[in-house]
């Protein structure tokens, strides 16, 4: 986005993440509200929903970045919005593939806990494995068909030996 | 203080049954397990062997129970460390430091740290226990709304402090994280449930905890090849793992602070080791603030603090348990049964007519502290091998378990759903370098500050002097007020008196 001789870049991810946050928090206080507005109800609940929407609104500006056109790009990163650095490289630079798989993989875990209702602890647990190994680049079928077999097994020996609960299973 | 006589004859009772040294290594072993891994919590290994100690005598029954109790409470933090999953409240803080270093292939290390930390912070409470037994159950009747309140809001202040690189972050993750915690029916009655009937308990804790810090963890290494990069550091050392029990040693103010910590606020039914693992962790962290090792990067320190004080409170919850007959957690619930079941009611006449057994229980848990030392030993040089797993193996290994954990903790779906739901949100929190671990810590101490600060207010009504008569607050709300102020003031009076000195 450009404003006169300025250019503006926002971090849209983050921003929009800080949005989210602060409209559930919101939708939340008017909910709490709207069931009572007692002190025993609010008493907590309001001054904190308060003080995270004015953090985050604090908060948003510093993923905004306002820069002169005239500057070359090293100028402009090394004076403009403050860069902090990432709390551990390892964990948050991650490749936008490794990050696309992060995002199957936790559709993969949804999936796993819908239907493992429906088709069967075992059976739900047995193609998960299997789908996650592949995903995650394993290639030998010897492993993935005695891998996912052994978790199934040893899923369904957990829930007959250690749970009191019932667990439907299509097999075991 | 200690009944000498009774001492004697306790201890003899206890060694006069051989059997204990065949009860107490098998409930370690089967502690260790159940607590390594997540969602099994020592509550439930504990239930699951409560019917077979029926049909054993009372000294075997407890010994075992109280085995697995005391096995359990180290293993927690075996995931914590290897996986950066901690398997319940109690191993939070060993997270901070541990699941970094064993990221640096320092797994071994960390793995010696905890342990010798823990039998340490165990041993520490026992012998506080052994000591102070009766004055400590005395100070435990006087703590009210109000202190329980000062010590919850004393847990809490970690949160600034876990920020990382920003501190408004941290704040926005820890209060996200205590608003989820209020979700539910409150204890006065209004229901904040959304319409979800699910969520009229509130948000499982456990799920949600391991949902945040372990499979947000989880899908951030997906595109790695191991957890440890380097080949060499991978492999599990026993030399390792005695070098690190070694470094533990050398954190005496940290092991001591811990125990110390452990055994008071352990103490207190209801808040326990879930509080006071983040109480010493904090204080720790700032009384150390020029560590050359960062904490929350691996420093040894923090896992010190954390597994000594979350092992100490073992013996503070057995204070409550066996003067008062008030269980202070699911454990101690389960060893008050136990009792029951062989005839034997805690409480003070308990301590009065039969201090014996008490001697007789407390010696034994020695005995425990001890024999955990080699059987621990054995068993991390085993589970310090799983850095060696390929990652894409250890991803769905872990996350089939944490489901399976989710859904032992809730008897229902609704478990595992909050672990997905908790997995994507601390998945986008740690892309966007929010803290997960404050907003974790929220969820733990959300209901517990809402319902503290309604009954205080409701006791109170806001007028200071009601506070004022309460000096067991006063005590704690003053350690709070240092605990903050500390690394301010602290360069302030070296500084002076080193003037002094040199004048």
């Amino acid at each position: 986005m450009r404003v006169g001789q300025s250019k503006i870049q926002i971090q849209w991810a983050p921003v929009l993440f800080i949005i989210f946050i602060i409209g559930f928090v919101t939708y939340y206080l008017y909910y709490v509200r709207s069931i009572s507005d007692h002190i025993n109800n609010i008493i907590l609940i309001q001054p904190s929903s308060i003080l995270l929407i004015l953090l985050g609104i604090y908060v948003i500006p510093k993923y905004i970045r306002f820069e002169k056109e005239e500057r070359t790009q090293v100028a402009a990163d090394q004076t403009t919005l403050e860069k902090e650095p990432k709390e551990d490289n390892f964990d948050t630079d991650q490749s936008s593939g490794s990050v696309i798989l992060s995002v199957v993989m936790l559709g993969c875990l949804f999936l796993y806990i819908l239907m493992s209702p429906l088709i069967g602890l075992e059976v739900a647990t047995f193609l998960f494995v299997l789908i996650s190994l592949v995903l995650l680049g394993e290639k030998r079928i010897s492993i993935l068909i005695s891998y996912s077999f052994f978790m199934a097994f040893l899923i369904s020996a957990g829930v007959h030996w250690l749970l009191p609960y019932p667990v439907y299973m299509l097999f075991f | 203080m200690i009944n000498i006589p009774e001492l004697i004859t306790g201890t003899t009772m206890l060694f006069s049954e051989p059997v204990i040294f065949f009860v107490i290594p098998l409930g370690l072993v089967i502690g260790l397990i159940a607590g390594a891994m997540p969602g099994i919590s020592n509550t439930m290994a504990m239930a699951i062997v409560l019917p077979l100690t029926l049909y054993m005598d009372f000294m075997p029954a407890v010994m075992l129970l109280t085995s697995i109790f005391t096995g359990a409470g180290f293993g927690v933090a075996i995931p914590a460390i290897l996986m950066g999953v901690p398997g319940a409240p109690p191993a939070v803080a060993t997270t901070f430091d541990g699941y970094p270093m064993a990221k640096q292939g320092m797994h071994n290390e960390a793995l010696g740290i905890g342990l010798m930390s823990s039998c340490i912070g165990a041993l520490g409470s026992y012998v506080v226990l052994l000591f102070l037994v009766v004055p400590l159950a005395q100070a435990v009747r006087g703590i009210g709304p109000v202190e329980m309140l000062v010590i919850a809001l004393w847990g809490l202040t970690m949160i600034a402090s876990l920020g990382g690189n920003s501190v408004a972050r941290g704040i926005i993750a820890g209060i996200l994280g205590l608003l989820c915690g209020t979700i539910g029916m409150s204890t006065s009655g209004y229901t904040r449930d959304f319409g979800i009937n699910a969520l009229l308990d509130g948000i499982p804790v456990v799920p949600a905890m391991m949902g945040l810090l372990a499979a947000s963890q989880l899908f951030m290494l997906i595109g790695k090849d191991f957890l440890v990069s380097d080949e060499a550091l991978r492999k599990g050392s026993t030399r390792k793992v005695v070098a690190g029990m070694g470094r533990a040693l050398r954190s005496k103010k940290a092991l001591l602070r811990g125990s110390i910590i452990g055994a008071v606020i352990g103490a207190v039914p209801g808040v326990g080791t879930s509080i006071s693992n983040l109480i010493s962790y904090g204080l720790q962290k700032r009384s150390d603030p020029n560590a050359t090792v960062k904490y929350g990067e691996g420093n040894p320190n923090g896992i010190v603090a954390g597994e000594s004080s979350n092992s100490s409170g073992e013996g503070g919850g057995m204070v409550t348990m066996l003067a008062l007959g008030i269980p202070g957690g699911g454990g101690t619930a389960m060893l008050l049964v136990a009792f029951l079941m062989h005839n034997v009611v805690p409480g003070p006449k308990l301590l009065r007519n039969n201090m014996d057994l008490v001697y007789m229980f407390i010696v034994g848990n020695f005995v425990q502290v001890f024999l955990l030392f080699f059987i621990g030993l054995l068993f991390l040089t085993i589970a310090g091998n799983i850095v060696r797993v390929p990652i894409r193996i250890l991803i769905p290994t872990v996350l089939v378990f944490a489901i399976f954990g989710a859904f032992a903790v809730t008897g229902n779906w609704v478990g595992p759903m909050t672990l997905f739901v908790f997995s994507a949100l601390g998945y986008i929190m740690k892309r966007y370098d929010f803290s997960v671990a404050a907003c974790v810590i929220g969820i733990i101490l959300g209901r517990l500050v809402e319902n503290e600060l309604i009954r205080s207010w409701q006791l109170t009504r806001g007028e200071f002097k009601y506070i004022i008569q309460h000096p067991v607050a006063i005590v704690f709300g003053i350690l709070l007020i240092l605990s903050l102020v500390w690394p301010v003031i602290s360069p302030v009076i070296k500084r002076y008196f080193s003037l002094d000195f040199t004048k």
